[in-house]
């Protein structure tokens, strides 16, 4: 059997939403589908690891026994088991579902929301077309590279972000965007990475694809995520184990109130440690915010109802150190959320709406405390009109604790407003557009129209304005327009019209238009 | 009368019609951006290659060739000097012996509104070959429709040139302005300041010091009327004339008088935003816009050109909704340091540039007048009935 393309793939799931069409809305489509594909895949690699053992042992007990495989699949819950039946479809497909989730720690509430049992939805002869259509391929590791199923996944989320519109993009970041982070973070082997807003993982996996690229290990890496988003998370757990990435730690949760990741649970009620937090005056009650060497995100754009009360009183992790943001403007909460996940040698990357970055009140003090603090390493304007259903130009905004000593006391701004592809709905960043970006941050030095190195004094005279236009100019400046050399051409310009209007008047006179004299 | 041939468009998703073009390929927007009075073409945006020639079996337009946009815009005219293809937005007329290709675009300009009477179309308007084919046209011989086609090209060529002329005096007078108000007049010393060097008699002043500026007031809808004050919107700050009115009892501060100096706070970037003289009649002031109230220290006139040389200063650092949106906080306005002459040097600052603008007004207007004598003499000369000039040019060549 050959490689199932990238292309095959593609078209074999929007296919599959085809057979949906009407059934539900188009924006939960994903979640099906992802599913099903996710079940089908789990039940073809077990056999595939079935039919290897049993060729290796001859023994079909030894085969099918659970230590040899990767994951298990309890009896009577396989593809082909659900397959014998004929009506209620549905009820077995969610039966085998939770028995899946059941078996496997790891996958526990992924298929929550997927329920095919409902006739009304899904009567039996949609159910049976399904099936027959996902049944057109085999998605064994030897049918579809593990990455190229992966990317799929991405694809179709990337179609459903544009099917359901504004929603659909609060969880999808544009590839190019990401790999403009990544490229600019460079995560290494080893390190421990973190994306407090997760979504369906994307950032992660470009990570991994990153140092696959640089011919690194990316199974040395620590994965670390949360999501608020019950679909997206689960999405996000099959999308990383789609990739072939077992060991990634996602977590499903509120990040502004309900941080998961956090480290010394209850170390409060021991003596020493209990001092040095009452030193630090930090609360320890619920344990302290774990760090990671590389920290990046995408938090939705300006989100509201994100918890301003709890923090108003205080953040209970102590993260509000530069200031609690406003009520209905979450973004430098995760932004301080993602400060206090940072180790001290750590670096992170945060795509932000350009607002931050010159609102005034709570967040223009919170933006002076941070650079007080000599935090912000660069701020890097995007072109308007990357994001699926937000027009607003984005920024991405690079911290450090502990920044190279020659670039102390400085911000670079990168002015990636000319730095785009165009498109009919939505513009893009090409893989040079992410080069010449990317590069004007590590080179990090002045480049005409596109870059400057600001001595924070400079901003600080601007009440700590972070605008990017103010720094770096991109329209055209009257500056130095040379009024003499203009005046020479307004003279040669005049000129020429006396020249054109007198052949224009010489026409006229001809046809009896102009009195005589004139 | 002539061959008429239509475009299309070669599949975007298929790269290989689009690869090393090398064959002008025209779009309408290529012929409505192209500035008033041209009507000849030498390029376009795209280009595509041989291959969508043959796939798609397009006609290669001939250079001379007439192509009137037919789809949505219609009937504007452009003549190809290179040989060239269309989209589906087009009708083109091959060269004939029968017609002189600028006479055509010529008429094609005259009958423009009857042309758009002839289309059809749902979703935009479209004229169809066949209702074109069978539109009269009262045609000349061929050497009278050359002279005709002199002749207004004649009065193309000084429109054309009028307008650059009123673009680089205005050109020049951003610089001279710009000159002025730094450098003042007669100057030999000066001093280095934040706003670089200025004359060293001149005191450098944060703008809020030397005008206060007052919020007009945010008129709902229900309080508009069709008698009363006009309220002074910001799209009347660009000259248009249609106003809501305001019926009730206004405060003095909204109260706006001919000649009042108003800055728009929030506009289209280049055009609405910034400074303005008022210029219409008396009303009351809408919400977005400041009065500006110059101290006695300072001339009005003086202090508008001086609010136009920081408004570019304001528009590159502004923040907007989007590129060309902006939006500023009164402070980003007031705080902006200007360089302050005596007032008598003021005086003679705005005596030098008004005789600038006053150049620039009479080339508008002659501009203006030019316009009207190209569209008198269209009509005469094309509408058929002035037969008799035609043939006495024709006895004169």
């Amino acid at each position: 059997m050959t490689v199932l393309s990238l292309d095959q793939l593609e078209a074999h799931l929007w296919r599959a939403a085809d057979i949906l069409r009407g059934a539900i809305d188009a924006s939960d489509y994903k979640h099906y589908i992802f599913g099903l594909l996710f079940y089908k895949r789990l039940c073809d690699v077990w056999e595939e690891e079935y039919e290897e053992r049993l060729a290796r042992y001859g023994d079909e007990e030894l085969a099918a026994d659970p230590e040899e495989h990767r994951f298990p699949i309890p009896v009577g819950h396989f593809w082909k088991d659900v397959r014998r039946h004929t009506t209620d479809i549905g009820t077995h497909l969610n039966v085998a579902f939770h028995a899946v989730e059941d078996a496997n720690h790891r996958l526990r509430g992924v298929f929550q929301d997927v329920d095919f049992n409902n006739k009304e939805r899904f009567p039996d002869a949609v159910l049976e077309k399904l099936l027959q259509h996902f049944e057109r391929y085999r998605l064994r590791n030897v049918d579809v590279e593990p990455d190229v199923l992966g990317q799929a996944y991405e694809y179709l989320i990337a179609q459903f972000a544009d099917d359901a519109g504004k929603k659909g993009g609060e969880f999808y970041t544009p590839k190019m965007v990401v790999r403009l982070i990544v490229e600019c973070l460079r995560p290494d082997e080893g390190m421990s990475i973190y994306d407090p807003t997760c979504g369906s993982g994307g950032m992660l996996l470009e990570v991994v694809h990153h140092l696959e690229r640089l011919g690194k290990n990316p199974k040395s890496l620590s994965l670390f995520g949360q999501e608020r988003n019950l679909n997206t998370w689960a999405i996000c757990q099959m999308n990383l184990f789609l990739h072939d990435i077992d060991d990634a730690s996602v977590a499903r949760g509120d990040t502004l109130i309900d941080p998961k990741h956090l480290i010394g649970e209850g170390v409060r009620r021991q003596g020493v440690d209990g001092l040095m937090d009452t030193l630090k005056g930090v609360h320890l009650a619920r344990g302290a915010i774990r760090t990671f060497d590389r920290v990046l995100a995408n938090p939705p754009f300006s989100l509201k109802q994100w918890g301003h009360d709890v923090w108003s009183n205080g953040d209970p992790f102590a993260r509000d150190r530069y200031g609690c943001p406003p009520k209905s403007y979450a973004d430098l909460a995760f932004v301080q959320h993602m400060i206090a996940s940072l180790k001290h040698d750590g670096m992170l990357g945060v795509v932000l709406p350009h607002g931050i970055l010159f609102r005034s009140g709570a967040e223009g003090r919170i933006r002076e405390g941070m650079l007080k603090d000599d935090l912000i390493e660069a701020v890097i304007g995007l072109a308007p009109n990357l994001f699926y259903g937000a027009g607003i130009p984005a920024c991405i905004v690079i911290i450090r604790k502990d920044k190279p000593a020659e670039r102390k006391g400085k911000v670079l701004f990168v002015n990636g407003v000319e730095q785009f592809v165009e498109g009919k709905a939505q513009n893009h960043l090409s893989a040079s557009n992410v080069a010449v970006l990317a590069r004007a941050f590590h080179d990090y030095a002045d480049v005409d129209r596109l870059a400057r190195v600001v001595p924070i004094q400079e901003i600080a005279t601007n009440d700590h304005n972070l605008n990017i236009s103010r720094y770096v100019h991109v329209t055209e400046d009257a500056e130095d327009l040379d009024v003499a050399e203009e005046v020479e051409k307004l003279l040669e310009l005049r000129e020429q019209r006396d020249t054109a209007e007198a052949k224009m008047m010489g026409f006229l006179k001809e046809l009896g238009y102009v009195p005589e004299g004139a | 009368m002539a061959d008429i041939v239509g475009g299309s468009t070669p599949s975007k998703d298929e790269a290989s019609y689009w690869e090393d073009g090398t064959i002008a390929w025209a779009t309408p927007s290529d012929v409505t951006k192209l500035p008033i009075g041209v009507t000849k073409i030498n390029r376009t945006a795209s280009s595509i290659n041989d291959k969508a020639i043959k796939g798609l079996s397009l006609r290669l337009l001939p250079p001379g060739s007439v192509l009137m946009t037919s789809r949505a815009t219609i009937g504007y005219p452009v003549i190809n000097l290179v040989p060239m293809t269309t989209n589906q937005g087009f009708a083109n007329f091959l060269p004939s012996r029968h017609y002189d290709p600028t006479f055509l675009t010529q008429w094609i300009i005259y009958n423009r509104l009857n042309l758009e009477r002839l289309a059809g179309g749902s979703t935009f308007l479209e004229i169809s070959k066949k209702s074109l084919k069978s539109f009269p046209i009262a045609l000349p011989p061929l050497h009278a429709q050359r002279r005709i086609a002199e002749i207004l090209t004649s009065v193309d060529e000084a429109i054309q040139a009028t307008q650059a002329v009123i673009e680089q005096t205005r050109k020049v007078k951003q610089g001279v302005l710009k000159r002025l108000l730094t450098r003042g007049i007669g100057h030999t010393r000066f001093k280095l300041t934040e706003v670089g060097e200025i004359p060293e008699t001149w005191e450098l002043k944060p703008l809020g010091e030397l005008c206060t500026l007052t919020n007009g007031n945010g008129f709902r809808p229900t309080e508009w009327t069709s008698h009363g004050l006009p309220i002074i919107r910001i799209q009347n700050l660009n000259g248009s004339r249609e106003f809501n009115y305001f019926a009730g009892t206004p405060k003095d501060k909204w109260i706006v008088d001919p000649g009042d100096l108003l800055f728009s706070w929030a506009g289209v970037r280049g055009v609405s935003f910034g400074p303005h003289l008022w210029d219409g009649p008396r009303g009351v002031l809408n919400q977005h816009i400041f009065k500006v109230h110059s101290c006695s220290e300072v001339d009005k006139f003086w202090l508008f050109f001086a609010m136009t040389l920081v408004t570019t200063r304001i528009e590159s650092k502004a923040h907007g909704f989007k590129a060309s949106l902006l939006h500023v906080h009164k402070s980003e306005i007031t705080n902006q340091l200007i360089a302050v002459p005596p007032k008598p040097e003021q005086e003679k600052i705005v005596h030098r540039l008004n005789a600038l603008s006053e150049a620039e007004q009479a080339s508008r207007e002659e501009l203006a007048s030019l316009k009207e004598t190209k569209s008198a003499l269209l009509s005469d000369l094309l509408s058929g009935q002035k037969r008799v000039f035609i043939d006495n040019l024709a006895a004169a060549e």
